[in-house]
């Protein structure tokens, strides 16, 4: 066989592992399986196999074979804007709303995955034909291989982003009423003027409250997108009680101005408060809503001093 | 509609009420007056908020 031929292959093999490793289907079931699934691995075999093919057509001075690879890339793109339409067609569906910022990080994280596969087989070959020149065949293969296994891990781990625990303190408060105001921890969330529902809701709903750890995540929690975003997340684990004709029951994060701490409303079936509380724990911090005053300090100090 | 419009008025005072264009209703008492605002928060979807002036509003958030 071709020596691009096996190296095409062994490359295309490679950017689809590493969409494989990140393709996975956790408790929010999205991608859906398995058709979304099927789907997101045609998507990577294909960008897989424009990766790989592009360095050996560039060697063979095929030049429109490399411009594929700029039309693939805008095609890839179209990825992002499917996912948010589908995901934004569904969002009625849903009892609590995934939100806005939810829907386009989860967007932008399949878009970049794709890329991943892409820029992985393409990385093997480059590694491959820059080490053959040093190397032997069999050599140059496995350090390319190891090389490339070791930037998809970095990829891996650095792409997996942060958790509300790493940017919060999270407690269970209790939830008062005065009249018909429901206040967890000094914040008053919502006015239920129906006895009976506020009544249920003193009685079953758990007050959190996300007291910030630092500058950076006052601010990132106070975005409504990445609270909403906790809000969904916790009431697909921890179930919620709550019906179509019960907006009293909505779960609710709301913000204290003063102090930035953000109060949570929710009534949900899971009664284990571990389990309350890890839900929120582990819940993503959104790359959207992600903001960094305290490299504004810095800058500022640092200018000061100059 | 648009988000967030008060969808009715229920109240047990009616003079606590000018004609603002929103379908107001009147009650004999405070039991009345939540039984029909739970009965048309069912209907609309909405949620009643207490004015805590004999007043409660219906909005659909």
């Amino acid at each position: 066989m071709h020596e691009f031929v096996v190296v095409s292959i062994i490359a295309s093999v490679i950017g689809l592992l590493a969409r494989l490793i990140m393709l996975r289907s956790d408790y929010r079931q999205y991608p859906s399986s398995p058709h979304s699934i099927l789907s997101h691995i045609v998507m990577a075999a294909i960008a897989s196999v424009l990766g790989a093919v592009a360095v050996p057509a560039f060697l063979e001075k095929e030049y429109t074979a490399v411009t594929f690879l700029t039309l693939a890339a805008t095609q890839f793109r179209e990825i992002r804007s499917v996912e948010r339409e589908s995901l934004q067609s569904l969002e009625e569906t849903e009892l609590v709303e995934r939100g806005q910022a939810y829907i386009e990080d989860t967007a932008k994280k399949f878009e970049s995955r794709n890329y991943v596969a892409m820029a992985s087989s393409f990385g093997y070959s480059v590694l491959y034909y820059v080490s053959k020149l040093y190397l032997n065949k069999q050599f140059s293969m496995v350090l390319s291989f190891i090389l490339i296994c070791a930037f998809i891990c970095f990829l891996y781990f650095h792409m997996r982003g942060g958790r509300i625990e790493q940017i919060a303190k999270i407690e269970l408060k209790e939830v008062k009423n005065n009249g018909p105001l429901i206040i967890v921890d000094d914040v008053v969330l919502v006015n239920i003027g129906n006895k009976k529902s506020q009544q249920i809701v003193l009685e079953n709903a758990v007050g959190i409250v996300l007291t910030p750890k630092n500058k950076d995540a006052e601010v990132t929690l106070s975005n409504l997108g990445q609270r909403q975003a906790i809000l969904s997340n916790c009431s697909i684990q921890l179930g919620i009680k709550k019906d179509v004709d019960e907006p009293d029951f909505t779960p609710l994060a709301r913000r204290n101005p003063q102090t930035g701490k953000i109060a949570i409303l929710i009534l949900c079936m899971e009664d284990d408060k571990d389990i309350i509380i890890d839900s929120v724990a582990r819940t993503p911090i959104l790359e959207s809503a992600k903001r960094k005053p305290s490299m504004f300090y810095k800058n500022l100090n640092k200018d000061k001093k100059v | 509609m648009s988000k967030d419009d008060i969808v009715a008025i229920v109240t047990t005072d009616k003079k606590k009420i000018l004609h603002s264009g929103v379908a107001a209703f009147l009650c004999d008492n405070i039991e009345e007056r939540d039984n029909v605002s739970l009965l048309i928060s069912k209907v609309t979807q909405g949620m009643v908020h207490d004015l805590e002036n004999g007043c409660v509003i219906i909005v659909r958030h």
